[in-house]
């Protein structure tokens, strides 16, 4: 295959961004990272296919939603499940977590400071049901699936979806995986797992800070 | 050929793009509507409490867009390239973003929760309609105008549209103005002789 140069676009914060990174460095496939100010948005917003990022490009193409674009290259690169059958489960599993960070979209944007609100109210009302609903999918997958990873007997794009994920609730929550994952010890070996991977390693070492 | 199982409400909702796949590709399939006094009875036993759930010779498959797009990649609608197939994809997020938007306004608009459905439909539907549709139009122009969203064929979001716009036009007068290439893939894909016949002779909902 000849040598594609991919292109992958996002604000300068992990959010829905960092899984992709993670595909990448996982895959030890090059790309571009590119990390956006917030202020440099407006000029680049209508130049995307859908006003929005991720964006992922090469070969003169655009793709826009961050997973489609997850979905496209773990397929390329072998990470996306063995079978049709694994590759439908890792994307309900994705389903679900973004299921998760739309229902928990108005205790988000008081969290990351977009909006002024009740944090600690809307950490009970909104995100704790939320967490507690998705943690426990995971958990039942876990432990259905038994090898340690959600799918399959090796690590798949969803594997660092939901990495990013719980590191996403402890950041934002401001509460340790000690509260956070208090029940879910399945969840806790996962985090584990992803996080200790050798692709994965000297990417969170490097990574530039950000804050969520 | 593998025995399938589709259990969802008795709506259209969200397992109704699975069932078109079903008939548009004339694979037997058991249509399981479950009735809504059902459900809190066999909630728990579904893998993330949650339907639509497809069951392939006896293994699960839950999330409604995970199932279309499974389907879609078995019978031939998930477009014919990997690119088309991941163009299919975001479309499809496109769609769910954009549902999320409105879900306050249909929930009300749906009698599911109170509120000023008029104000709603104003101040939120009618913009998130607008906003969407217009990536919409844009996509069927860019492809064409041929009358799909992706490719020269019909994939998996051409019914997600055609059938949501079932649901919104009941709503939201004169929802589609100003769009014409979308009404003009929903007109194609809701005359296509296999998906004429199911719409034609399903159950009311």
């Amino acid at each position: 295959n000849m040598k594609v140069h991919y292109k992958l676009t996002y604000f300068y914060i992990r959010g829905r961004g960092e899984p992709i990174r993670m595909l990448f460095h996982l895959a030890g496939v090059q790309f571009e990272d590119k990390r956006l100010q917030l202020e440099d948005w407006p000029k680049l917003k209508n130049s995307t296919p859908f006003g929005s990022l991720p964006m992922l490009e090469f070969d003169n193409q655009q793709l826009g939603q961050s997973q489609a674009i997850t979905r496209y290259l773990a397929t390329r690169f072998g990470l996306s499940g063995r079978t049709p059958m694994e590759e439908a489960q890792v994307d309900a599993l994705a389903d679900c977590i973004v299921d998760f960070l739309n229902a928990i979209d108005e205790f988000h944007l008081v969290a990351v400071g977009l909006v002024s609100g009740s944090k600690g109210e809307l950490y009970e009302r909104v995100f704790t049901p939320a967490k507690d609903k998705l943690l426990m999918i995971m958990k039942k997958q876990l432990k259905k699936n038994g090898s340690g990873w959600l799918v399959g007997n090796s690590i798949t794009s969803v594997d660092l979806h939901l990495g990013c994920c719980v590191e996403q609730m402890m950041d934002e929550s401001g509460k340790d995986g000690g509260e956070i994952l208090k029940g879910f010890e399945e969840i806790r070996e996962h985090q584990r797992k992803v996080f200790s991977h050798p692709r994965i390693v000297p990417y969170i070492e490097n990574r530039p800070y950000s804050p969520f | 050929m593998p025995l399938y199982k589709l259990s969802y409400f008795e709506e259209r909702g969200l397992g109704e793009v699975s069932r078109q796949l079903f008939h548009l590709s004339g694979t037997p399939f058991w249509d399981n509507r479950i009735p809504f006094d059902h459900w809190p009875r066999i909630k728990e036993y579904t893998p993330f409490g949650q339907v639509p759930i497809l069951c392939v010779d006896g293994e699960e498959l839950p999330q409604s867009f995970a199932i279309a797009r499974y389907l879609a990649n078995q019978f031939g609608f998930a477009g014919k390239s990997a690119f088309e197939s991941a163009w299919v994809d975001a479309l499809a997020d496109q769609h769910k973003d954009y549902l999320n938007e409105i879900k306050p306004f249909l929930m009300v608009a749906n009698g599911f929760a109170e509120g000023d459905k008029e104000k709603m439909m104003n101040e939120m539907a009618k913009p998130s309609i607008r906003k969407y549709f217009t990536i919409l139009e844009k996509q069927a122009k860019d492809n064409g105008s041929n009358g799909y969203f992706v490719g020269n064929s019909i994939t998996w979001i051409d019914l997600v549209v055609s059938d949501h716009m079932g649901v919104i036009e009941t709503l939201v007068p004169n929802a589609f103005d100003g769009f014409p290439l979308v009404e003009a893939v929903r007109q194609k894909i809701t005359s296509e002789p296999k998906l004429k016949e199911w719409i034609e002779k399903r159950p009311e909902t």
